[in-house]
């Protein structure tokens, strides 16, 4: 037999080489046959029937043929590719510096990405835990047409007459509602709060979820007069019952008699919402705090939001037509049927993030998941440049690779498979970074919503997926480079130092587009941590540091008004004796919590023009209040303690209301007809105007102007707070001053159960969120932009001095001194860094407007961040270039010149 | 004479101990050694040479025969060699077996 050849059979060729096999022993046959003396017909006729039935086990041969080659195929790719992976590894670990700069690299980048990925999927994505089929599960929006704004409102709270005619909709499975409210167990100074969810009784069944440990409250328990009965959250049942068994039976007296723990929610089950919840409540509760069955069939107690389970064979359209139709019958005949201007319902998401009423931080968030992006993409160009630099390093190894016969294909797939490797290693480091990541920005920046598990099987294949993209497309340059040329080019080049300037010209290409992407980030940073500035700067009109406002909770029945005014009084009396208080006042209504809207006429006014934030709002407030929220008087004076009990009525007035009602004359001596007279006909009683008040927040952190008047409490105005907020400017916000204001009031009186003090701040802190989520964030990539962007531009340089050796050596020796070789190689890099910092100015001047919205009161295009910047980036730049610049420096001519 | 697939099985693999065949070969050596009494049949033969094939017992490449023409030979692979040693003791075991009962001179009372 002669030499072996390689078998090559491929799987077309199954037929063939079967037919070849048989032929031949057929042909022997027949010789074998004609050699013993037969004919060459009659051998045939013989041969054909020993042969029998050929093409029957033919076939068979060829079938088994196919399955051999096919496992011989798998068997050698496998090989393939474990041979590839060693030699990957091998490659990659000769070079150990550089693997770990560029798992560094994907971990930042893609651990970013994965971080704010896993806080758009928890807002915006993932529909709240155990919810059964979420995409039929909607919120109820109703939407008006608002005069005084000139503009549709949206708002997502109903009354109950209307809620009840819409679980009539046929469209609709079911219709469930909800009200978060805070509950005081205990009472005194050691109360503690807990969030509390009213919820009507259909609402577990709606959404399908189903008990942890006993049972749900039924619709037919939440009825008036219905069992006192509460579910646990799985949190507060861990926390407070110890996780037992035994809390079943245990009551919880929240200031309404006992209610008897019936069962626990699953763990995650928040709800319709993704805030924490403590307690499941029914909806019979609002009952037993309110008395009265007002809250029943009054359309003007819109407390409550509501969800309804779609009929999966029914279009959004046609249910919330139908839904339309229902509101409006239910609110015909009611006194705000003649003000309805083209109402309509809406039904959003479950998400409440992806509906109407999205808070900015879903936003941001969103907008933050774009930044990430781009920060893997500076990270990927960033391992581009480095894995070019490293097969260029290489070229003469690859120069022999290709001599030896390797397929240009498999060259490719080489590289390709290192820059993979590099990029899984970097992802899974990627996911436990990103896992910390999202649980801190979870924890610091969004409390209210509540994060289960940090990974779930989402991020992961996301993470996964990622790694997969950014590492091809980072080794993809670098691998259609090193395999592009002839062998002996690429031989030549490798003599060369491996540096043509089209290589050259790349890498400083993907230098340019690095730092351009880091200038975007940077201005982004930038933007928000001013705008997060002069959010904490902004002049609220009163001062919101030192403020500290006290809500006394009664126990159920209240307390009857005229006590409650003086109780009041008295409270604030005491108050301004408490060491450490400087000042204390009592109100009906407070900035970022309540607000109340009357009837309104001017003395000379035809009609009150309504700014667009609604209004004119009135304070109803002791003498003092104005002094201790630090609001400043413009003109005449303040309310007085003589104005508070009859007399003559007095109002103060802000500036905005001042100079929109009376532009040219001073409002000082005029009269406001506040609310319906006696019989609910025209006011006739006259406040008289005695002083002007600076403008001051109302709800909003963002400066609008808003029509607000302060009258002394008690003058005949109908009380809603009993004893109202007490405001008390305090020297500090320790917790001991706190306990001080809250004991001073419990001491009022045995009927106070319980008081949240708290400083101002804390309230409107969670309206800046949107901001310190953006300023952090942002900040936070910035860096890392700049840090990669730095090892970049570093890596760089060193490369090309290390490349340029020889050149240098030449300058050296021809007398060039150390100084012009540093400033060489830094004016390069201060170049190579000028323009991408103008690209990167460029486009940040371009998408300026799109984060306007964003931004407090901060111009997108703010010449001081754009100015730090420029100037940091170039700093950087010349920074990270000193090191190479003085390596450079320091070339010896002569080893220069010998080395190759 | 008839043959059991299984005895085929162990034909081809002793056929094969010397060194690589093609089908053809394997017949005729067959033949030859038992004098022409197995003869064996051309589609089993080859059924059996192909299943051993994809079982590991064989491997095959195409070569140039005695008479300069294109055929395939199978030669044993380390699983076949093993595989025939196996199939060889068992079966002599067998025929010892059976060899004592044909010579057996009567049944014991």
């Amino acid at each position: 037999m002669s030499g072996r050849i390689r078998r090559v059979l491929r799987l077309g060729d199954a037929r063939r080489g079967v037919d070849e096999e048989l032929s031949y022993h057929f042909d022997r046959t027949v010789e074998e046959l004609m050699s013993q003396g037969e004919t060459r017909e009659d051998a045939e006729a013989e041969a054909v029937r020993r042969f029998g039935d050929v093409t029957r086990y033919s076939t068979e041969l060829e079938r088994i043929d196919r399955g051999v080659e096919t496992k011989r195929r798998w068997i050698d790719r496998l090989d393939v590719g474990r041979q590839s992976l060693k030699y990957a590894v091998r490659s990659l670990g000769r070079s150990p510096g550089l693997a770990i700069g560029v798992i560094i690299a994907f971990a930042l980048g893609i651990g970013a990405n994965l971080t704010m990925y896993s806080v758009v999927d928890r807002l915006l994505l993932r529909p709240p835990e155990h919810i059964a089929e979420p995409e039929s599960v909607k919120r109820i929006y109703v939407s008006e047409y608002l005069s005084f704004l000139q503009d549709r409102f949206t708002g997502g709270t109903l009354s109950y007459p209307v809620y009840r005619q819409l679980r009539t909709v046929s469209a609709f499975d079911d219709v469930a509602a909800w009200a978060p409210r805070t509950v005081t167990l205990g009472a005194g100074l050691d109360a503690i709060e807990r969030k509390a969810v009213f919820v009507t009784g259909n609402f577990f069944g709606m959404l399908g979820v189903e008990p942890a440990v006993g049972r749900f409250f039924s619709e037919a328990e939440d009825r008036i007069g219905g069992p006192q009965q509460v579910v646990l959250s799985s949190t507060a049942w861990q926390r407070d019952f110890g996780g037992s068994p035994d809390a079943l039976g245990q009551t919880v007296d929240f200031g309404y008699g006992p209610y008897e723990v019936i069962g626990v929610a699953p763990e995650g089950f928040t709800g319709v919402d993704l805030a924490a919840v403590d307690l499941w409540l029914p909806f019979h509760v609002v009952h037993a705090q309110t008395s009265g069955t007002e809250w029943q069939e009054d359309h003007g107690w819109q407390f409550f939001e509501t969800v309804a389970r779609m009929r999966t064979d029914v279009t959004l359209a046609a249910a919330e037509a139908e839904a339309t139709a229902a509101w409006i019958a239910a609110r015909a005949g009611s006194e705000f049927a003649a003000e309805d201007t083209d109402p309509a319902i809406l039904l959003s998401s479950v998400l409440s993030a992806r509906g109407p009423e999205a808070p900015p931080e879903s936003v941001v968030a969103r907008l933050l998941l774009i930044v990430s992006a781009i920060v893997l993409l500076i990270a990927a160009v960033n391992v581009a440049n480095l894995l070019l630099a490293r097969s260029l390093r290489q070229r003469r190894e690859i120069a022999v690779r290709l001599a030896l016969g390797i397929s240009r294909r498999r060259l490719i797939g080489q590289i390709m498979l290192e820059g993979m490797l590099l990029a899984v290693a970097g992802g899974v480091a990627a996911l436990l970074l990103a896992t910390w990541g999202s649980t801190v920005i979870g924890r610091v920046l969004l409390p209210d919503v509540e994060w289960g598990g940090g990974t779930n099987l989402r991020v992961t294949l996301v993470a996964a997926a990622l790694a997969l993209v950014a590492g091809g497309a980072a080794a993809l340059i670098p691998a259609l480079q090193a395999a592009r040329g002839t062998v002996s080019d690429t031989l030549r080049q490798a003599g060369a130092g491996g540096v043509t300037r089209r290589t050259a010209r790349m890498r400083t290409g993907l230098a340019l587009l690095q730092t351009a992407l880091s200038v975007l980030l940077l201005v982004g940073a930038g933007l928000f941590v001013r705008s997060l500035d002069r959010v904490r700067d902004a002049d609220f009109g009163f001062d919101p540091h030192n403020l500290v406002y006290a809500i006394p909770r009664t126990v159920a029945g209240g307390i009857p008004e005229a006590e409650a005014l003086e109780l009041a009084e008295r409270g604030r009396q005491n108050l301004q004796r408490v060491q450490g208080v400087r000042a204390a006042g009592t109100t009906q209504t407070l900035p970022f919590h309540s607000s109340r809207s009357m009837r309104l006429r001017a003395e000379g006014v035809d009609s009150i023009p309504t700014p667009t934030t609604g209004g004119p709002y009135v304070h109803a407030v002791s003498a003092g209040y104005i002094e201790a929220m630090d609001l400043d008087i413009l003109a005449g004076r303040s309310i007085a303690e003589s104005d508070v009990g009859p007399g003559p009525a007095v109002a103060v007035v802000n500036e905005s209301m001042a100079q929109a009602l009376w532009p040219d004359r001073s409002p000082l001596g005029r009269c406001l007809y506040v609310g319906n007279g006696p019989d609910g006909g025209s006011q006739t009683r006259c406040w008289e105007v005695v002083g002007v008040v600076e403008n001051s927040r109302r709800q909003q952190v963002v400066d609008e102007t808003t029509f607000q008047y302060y009258v002394p409490i008690a003058q005949q105005l109908p009380v809603s707070l009993a004893t109202g907020v007490f405001v008390i400017r305090v020297a500090d916000e320790t917790p001991g001053t706190l306990n001080a204001i809250r004991r001073t009031i419990l001491d009022l009186d045995p009927r106070f159960r319980y008081v949240e003090a708290e400083p101002m701040m804390s309230r409107i802190d969670p309206r800046t969120r949107s901001w310190a989520l953006g300023a952090t964030v942002f900040s936070i990539f910035g860096l890392l932009a700049l840090i990669v962007a730095s090892i970049g531009l570093y890596s760089v340089l060193s490369f090309d001095v290390a490349q340029r050796t020889r050149e240098i050596g030449v300058r050296s020796a021809l007398g060039a001194s150390a100084r012009a070789q540093v400033s060489m190689i830094v004016g390069n890099a201060l170049r190579i860094t000028a323009i991408g910092v103008a690209a990167g100015v460029i486009a940040a001047l371009a998408l300026a407007g799109r984060i306007e919205p964003l931004l407090f009161e901060i111009p997108p295009r703010d010449p001081v961040t754009f100015v730090i910047v420029v100037l940091a980036l170039h700093i950087v730049a010349a920074f990270a270039s000193s090191i190479p610049a003085w390596k450079a420096s320091r070339v010896d001519p002569n080893i220069a010149l010998r080395a190759d | 004479m008839n043959l059991l697939q299984g005895t085929l099985d162990l034909l081809v693999l002793k056929a094969l101990m010397f060194g690589p065949l093609h089908g053809y070969g394997v017949a005729r050596w067959v033949r030859e050694t038992t004098d022409d009494t197995l003869v064996v049949e051309e589609g089993a033969l080859y059924t059996s040479l192909h299943r051993m094939e994809r079982r590991g017992w064989l491997e095959s490449e195409w070569g140039v025969s005695e008479n300069n023409r294109r055929a395939k030979y199978y030669s044993l692979t380390k699983a076949g060699r093993r595989r025939l040693d196996e199939e060889l003791s068992l079966w002599v075991r067998y025929a010892e077996a059976v060899f004592k009962v044909v010579k057996a001179r009567g049944a014991e009372a």
